[in-house]
Parts: C-alpha cells; structure tokens; sequence
C-alpha cells in the first residue's frame, strides 16, 4: 500500500469505528433525519406556504373600495395566502411598525370617481422596513385590481361586456431566485439532509482537535505519517455518515410521502458535489483549529452561517441576506429547486455542480499545507 | 535488536547493552541544538548523546527547554541550528524518514482511542507504523505480552486503569521491532506507584535489550533508578552531565539527584 494510502485508510477505519461505538451514532445519523424529515414534510405538506396579513386603509368610501374588499381580497388566490385588517392610516402605520402587518394597502380618496372618469389612479402599497414575500403579494394583487379595474370601467363606458370574475387573471405563486417553483419540501429536504452533514462533519472536526490535544498528532508526526492523510481520512469518514444522514432523509420523504428530490442522477451529483464542498470546509477547519474550545465555537460559526446565510433555515422565497451569494449552502439549494421541476435533468444543475466542487477541491487544496503542520 | 537496527548501530555488547561502547554510533546524537520561539531562546547550543542500550534521563524544571528538546529529537520541530542523528542518520534531508524509521515516541498524553479495545488501539497504530498486514497481528499480540496487558486485549481502553493506559501508551511504541531509540516524555504522569514501578521495569527490560532510552520525568526515584547517564538542562543549556553517581559525587556533596538538581538550577524541578 501507498504511502499515503495506508494511513488514510487506516483513519478512516478508525473513525467509523469510533462513530460505531458512540451510545447516539445510529440516533443522529439514522433516526433523527428520518425524524425530522417526516415532521416537516409532514407539517408543510409540499405545498407553497404564504401566510400573510395586510392592513387595508379605505379613504375613499365609494364603489371601487367596495369592490376592492369584495371582489379581490375574497378572490379565492388570494384569500388563501392573506387576511386584511381594516385600519385607518394611523393604526396601520403601527401595525406596520409593529410587524404586525407585511403591507398597509391604502384605496385614496376619489378612487372610485377617478376610474368612473376612465383614469388608472395610483393605489399606495406601504411596505414595512423589510420586505416579505406577502409585501410582494400586496402589491402583485393592487397592480391586477387596478388593471382590471381600469379595464371594467373602460369597457362599461365602452357599452361592452365587462369580464367574468373567473377570468381574472390573480394568481400567487412562490417562486425560487431563479423563477422556479419552490416546493417547501424540496427545500427543507435538503437543508435537513445538509445539516446533518454538517453535524458529523462538526464531530470529526472536535475528534481531529481531542487528537491534537492528546498527542495523538504528536505521535503521528513522530511515525513519518503525512498530516493530510490523517485530515482526508477523517474527513472522508465524516462524508460517509453524513451522506447516509441525506439518504435517509431523501429516502425518507421519498418512500413516506411520495416527495421526491429529483431525478436519481442529478440528485446523487449534486449530493456528491455537496459532501465534496463541505468536506473542503472542514478539512480546513481540522487543520486550523487548535483546541476544543476553538472547534467548538468555529463548528457552531460556520453552521449558523451555512444555514442563516442560505436562507436555508426561512421559508421558501424568503428574501436572502447580501452575504448569501458567498455561500455554498445557497447554490446547493438552488440547485436542489432546479430538480425540483418536472423534467429536470442534470444539465438543470451542472453549473452548481462543478461550482460546488471547484469550492470542495480548491478547499481541499488549501487544507493540505496548512494540516502539515498539524501538531 | 532486527537486522534494520545491527545495521544501523555498531553491535550491543554480550548480553543486549552496550552501555556506551566507545566505537558504537550512538543511537541519538544531538549536536548543538538551538531553537527559538520568536526572541525567546528555548534550546541553547545543547549537545549530547544516546548510545545503544543506554537510559539517558533529561530533567529540567519547567520551562527548562525539555519538552522542546524532545520535540526537536522526534522531529517535531526543525531546530533553528544544530542536527540531531539517529543512528548516524539525520532527521532532516532525505534520510530523515528513515531516521525517524528507527526512534519511537511515547509522549506525556495518552495518544489512544477510548472507544477502541487495546488490540483495536495497537491494530491502527501498527498500520500507522506501516507494518506489514501478515505480521500485524503478531506485532499487536507481542506488544501486549510486553507490558503484561494480553489478558486485557479485548477490553476497551476506557475500561482498564490509568496504569493500564500508560502501559498500552507504552506498547505502541513497541510494536516495531526495528525502533532503536524510545523517546519517554514524563510516561509515569498520573500512574501509581506501582503501576511506575512496572513502567519503569518494562523500560529497563528494553534498555537491556540493547534499545537507547531518552527519558524524561519529574520522579527523581525514577531517573536514578532506570537512568546510566543523566544531563540536567536550565535555560534550554546542558548545566550537568553524567552518571546519576557521578553527578551527585561532582557537586557540592548533597546527599542526591533531587538535593543537586536544586543546588545547580536554584529551582525546584517541579517549579
């Protein structure tokens, strides 16, 4: 056997064993991603989720206002995403400063003279500090009110029909950043499985520092043992179990709910490419980190900003923070939404994948010279 | 001794120890060591020698510069000047991998797997060893028998004593016959007596079988005991060298090892 072979091998031997003989290896590995993973397909059911409320200001009092409640607030696409709150303009600043609200909808005074006239008139979305995916609905629904309403009038005043109800042309839909369709399944799914990644690569990572810490490293260096090897084979056996973890989940959705990832191919390229991205991460983290306290604060850093940086831990279609674009986690999403669509193949996530495993190996890379001097 | 180290070392005399011959290579020279951390001198143009089948005991109180020393011996640490042979060979350029082939490091913490039964433990670091899958599990059953643990070979390490674990600590180090020189760091630390009296017996066993011991420790009894020669270091400077008897007998007349380590360092050896 080579002479790097040997002892990455042999570590890699060494941790699976050692993760064999831990009281909860088959309870974090096994257990709960299949736990987890049937609570929240369960709970969201795969279905798109917006849940929102509006305050909605009426300072016109006429028949447009009238219609605005009526018709477009009960429009069955939108009464099942959002309730209004009929306020006055005070009040619905407060609920908007409060966050009570995701938008205050104000119908001005003369709305309803203004399109009896054949006029468009502006209707005000206010927005809170941040915008939502329902302060985007809010708006989406006033553009269309007034659309058709401009339309209606125009065709009353024309002598012509005005158009069904049923026609009306509101629809809400959630949508990824690239326009897709996000399913609240696929995106938790593979944030769960990820996450369990995460956290056997967090435990090679506190193995690889107590070895430090004891002269495990020491003794190593002493028998003529390349740092790297050490560093790749814990690693590797740390993808091993956190690759299971994703299985289970996958398969756990899969086989319990019918929710699948995507087509087999593309899932397991783009599982391999995330565990190789991940597993970059962490052989630099394992060969920076110095003591326990180190690995313990460093593990919990990068987990948060994996999964806050992502958007990961948020509904879907939630507006990502700025540093997300220099987060793996983020393009491993995406992609896993891009499978998520009817006749999705591997060309749908080729770019992410090359891009995750261009992350993983130059990680990779840095990580060698840095573990040489392990001790 | 295997043929890998008659090779490299001239040949013990009757009985296993050469005890210094003359003629022999030494099995670790260290020729004006220096080292620094930053502008902080650790190791200061120290020299001595290991020979086949001698126990050489380095003390020195803390921050002495021994921990630094044995760093540099094991080539943990690339010394700022100076070298350090094993066997005749230098650690560092091309022949340092063989050089290191032949030393065998028992460091201060226990470098085991809790998880791992002591024949698991042996097992890894025989591969790490680079032994030879059809004579590994030989390798694992003598190291056992060594330190006296082969009842217990099946046993997870957390479950045996510490005095166990020091002596499994131990084993590793000998689970390569071709290892000529063992490097102890403090391998008594935690161990009750007579758990340090059977260490201390193992090691003088190999010490007899012709293997160079460097050994540190803060239990003078030990050192006086198991040790031919001992070099006390101050400041990272050798600041005495010779015979625990001759040491003694050189200084100012103190009644023994830990009465003159005090009267030469000014300092307790556990400061």
């Amino acid at each position: 056997m080579s002479r790097w072979a040997g002892p990455l091998l042999a570590t890699l031997r060494l941790d699976l064993r050692r993760w064999r003989r831990q009281r909860l290896a088959a309870l974090t590995a096994l257990v709960a991603p299949a736990a987890v993973a049937v609570i929240v397909t369960g709970a969201l059911g795969g279905e798109p989720r917006v849940d929102t409320t509006w305050a909605v200001v009426d300072e016109d009092g006429g028949p447009a206002a009238s219609a605005f409640f009526d018709r477009a607030l009960t429009h069955p696409a939108v009464a099942e995403v959002a309730t209004a709150r009929r306020l006055d303009r005070d009040a619905a600043v407060r609920a908007l400063d409060g966050n009570e609200v995701s938008a205050a909808i104000v119908l001005p005074s003369g709305l309803s003279e203004a399109l009896a006239a054949g006029d468009a008139p502006a209707i005000e979305v206010m927005a809170p500090r941040t915008d939502s995916v329902g302060t985007d609905v809010a708006r989406l629904v006033v553009d269309q009110f007034r659309v058709r309403a401009w339309a209606e009038s125009t065709a009353v005043g024309a002598g012509a029909e005005p158009p069904d109800d049923e026609t009306w042309p509101l629809t809400v839909a959630v949508r990824s950043a690239t326009g897709r369709d996000l399913d609240a399944a696929a995106h938790y799914g593979p944030a769960i499985g990820m996450f369990f990644v995460l956290l056997a690569l967090g435990f090679a990572i506190h193995n690889h520092v107590a070895d430090r810490e004891s002269d495990v490293l020491d003794r190593l260096t002493t028998a003529g043992v390349p740092a790297w090897t050490v560093v790749a084979g814990r690693v590797l056996a740390a993808v091993t179990v956190g690759g299971l973890s994703l299985a289970v989940t996958a398969a756990t959705m899969g086989v319990v709910f019918g929710r699948s990832w995507g087509p087999p191919i593309p899932v397991v390229a783009l599982v391999l490419a995330v565990l190789v991205c991940y597993a970059g991460m962490a052989a630099v983290l394992a060969a920076v980190l110095r003591t326990s306290a180190q690995a313990q604060v460093a593990t919990a850093a990068v987990g948060f900003v994996l999964a806050l940086g992502s958007g990961s831990l948020g509904p879907p279609g939630t507006e990502r923070p700025p540093v997300a674009v220099l987060v793996p986690t983020t393009y491993a999403l995406d992609a896993f939404a891009e499978l998520g669509v009817a006749g999705a193949g591997i060309g749908a996530v080729a770019g992410y994948v090359v891009l995750l495993v261009l992350v993983g190996l130059g990680l990779l890379a840095v990580s060698a010279p840095l573990a040489r001097t392990m001790r | 001794m295997d043929a890998k180290l008659e090779e490299a070392t001239a040949a013990p005399e009757p009985g296993g120890r050469s005890g210094g011959g003359a003629a022999a290579v030494p099995a670790l020279a260290c020729r004006d060591l220096v080292y620094a951390f930053g502008d902080r001198t650790a190791v200061d143009h120290l020299s001595f020698e290991v020979r086949p089948g001698e126990a050489y005991g380095l003390l020195g109180p803390n921050g002495a510069g021994k921990t630094t020393t044995i760093r540099l011996v094991c080539g943990m640490l690339d010394p700022d000047d100076g070298g350090v042979e094993v066997c005749g060979r230098s650690l560092r350029g091309r022949g340092g991998r063989a050089a290191r082939g032949l030393l065998r490091y028992v460091p201060q913490g226990l470098a085991l797997f809790p998880t791992l039964t002591l024949a698991e433990n042996l097992d890894f670091w025989a591969r790490m060893y680079g032994i030879d899958r059809r004579t590994r599990a030989g390798a694992v059953r003598r190291a056992l028998e060594l330190v006296e643990l082969t009842g217990r070979a099946d046993d997870r390490a957390e479950r045996t004593s510490g005095g166990m674990q020091r002596r499994l600590n131990l084993a590793v180090a000998l689970l390569d016959e071709g290892a000529a020189l063992l490097v102890l760091d403090e391998p008594t630390v935690g161990v009750d007596a007579q758990s340090r009296a059977a260490l201390i017996e193992t090691i003088g066993g190999l010490r007899d079988k012709g293997m160079a011991v460097l050994y540190t420790s803060h239990y003078f009894d030990e050192v006086e005991r198991l040790c031919d020669r001992v070099g006390i270091i101050d400041h990272g400077r050798l600041v005495l060298e010779g015979s625990p008897a001759e040491v003694v007998a050189g200084g100012d007349g103190t009644a023994d090892l830990q009465d003159l380590f005090l009267a030469v360092t000014g300092r307790d050896l556990r400061e």
